[in-house]
């Protein structure tokens, strides 16, 4: 399963002079945990970080800040971790687990934002296939104790076995 | 395996607490110093820690910073979650996670029948559980096919 198709593609961005009230208010409004912080310039927005609801808590609260008077900029947290549109589900996996980070943002082949990912969204998608698994299971169960042949008549193009030895197969001597 | 499991088995007994009457400010310093993501609300009895809520780094977000309101200010107790879901210890792991995905929740406080803290039950705590088991699953399925090959070569 690719990426792109488990991955969140509705992204809600905060530019880094804003201040850090007003990026929680934009959390508690479009209900995300995370946003992703950009900055102008000549050619448009670009990213240079992400900020999560703990980050706001731990940097400002916890330190006694004001979030009045502290721009998002410098709470964002960097560098960014990074997984490709088209990479699996384990790759992105992998790149948590290498990060240590819960969300990484997806980007196309041109390195253009496509949508952010969390692991709440892997674990979904994952458990998904998991239950794919158990059906398997399942139904090869029911198949066999209903004791008529409903295995399947054979597709339409049954498949062909390579010539012996073409594919790295093992000759087997009758 | 999950409905043999209580949540008492699987709980974090070593759980950051903060009473009601505590700032939320002060709250948010435990959250940085402890590493953990959400608080639990008690209230000291001679009985133990009667679990009163569960504050979030969240609740703490939505609640106080995006509302322009000084953290120190507000008691734990006014910015806590307002309902609280719990857990009793002896409850099976496959209740608790039927209740949590109801009340929309990922962490809960386990409870005696008193309501005194027990430990935090978190789905993280779960969801490690049960990796570790597929894992074991798989191992045997590799070892049977390595039996197979060793036993009758």
């Amino acid at each position: 399963m690719k990426i792109s198709s488990i991955c969140r593609h509705r992204i809600v961005t905060v530019d880094r002079e804003s201040t850090a009230a007003a990026a929680a208010a934009l959390m508690r409004e479009h209900h995300v945990g995370a946003l992703i912080v950009t900055a102008s310039d000549g050619e448009g927005e670009r990213v240079v970080g992400v900020v999560t609801d703990r980050d706001l808590v731990l940097e400002l609260l916890a330190l006694g800040l004001d979030g009045k008077a502290v721009r998002v900029g410098t709470l964002a947290s960097h560098p960014l971790a990074t997984v490709a549109e088209d990479d699996d589900l384990s790759a992105a996996v992998l790149a948590m687990r290498d990060a240590a980070v819960r969300r990484l943002l997806v980007v196309d082949g041109e390195r253009r934002l496509s949508g952010i990912v969390s692991f709440d969204d892997l674990l979904v998608a994952q458990a998904a296939d998991m239950a794919g698994f158990a059906a398997v299971v399942r139904s090869g169960i029911e198949r066999e104790s209903a004791q008529v042949s409903t295995a399947p008549a054979s597709p339409a193009t049954a498949p062909r076995v390579p010539a012996m030895g073409t594919a790295g197969w093992g000759q087997v001597l009758a | 395996m999950a409905d043999r499991l209580n949540a008492a088995d699987l709980c974090t007994r070593n759980v950051t607490v903060v009473v009601q009457s505590m700032a939320v400010d002060e709250a948010a310093r435990l959250m940085r110093e402890h590493h953990v993501g959400s608080v639990v609300v008690v209230n000291e009895t001679e009985q133990g820690r009667v679990v009163l809520g569960m504050l979030t780094d969240r609740d703490i977000v939505t609640g106080i910073v995006a509302r322009n309101v000084d953290p120190a200010t507000v008691h734990v107790e006014d910015a806590m979650s307002a309902e609280l879901v719990s857990a009793r210890e002896d409850e099976s792991i496959v209740d608790v996670l039927s209740a949590m995905r109801r009340k929309g929740v990922r962490r809960v406080p386990v409870v005696d029948g008193q309501g005194v803290l027990v430990g935090l039950l978190a789905l993280d705590d779960m969801l490690e559980v049960i990796a570790d088991e597929l894992r074991l699953v798989a191992q045997a399925i590799e070892g049977g096919r390595e039996r197979e090959a060793r036993t009758r070569p």
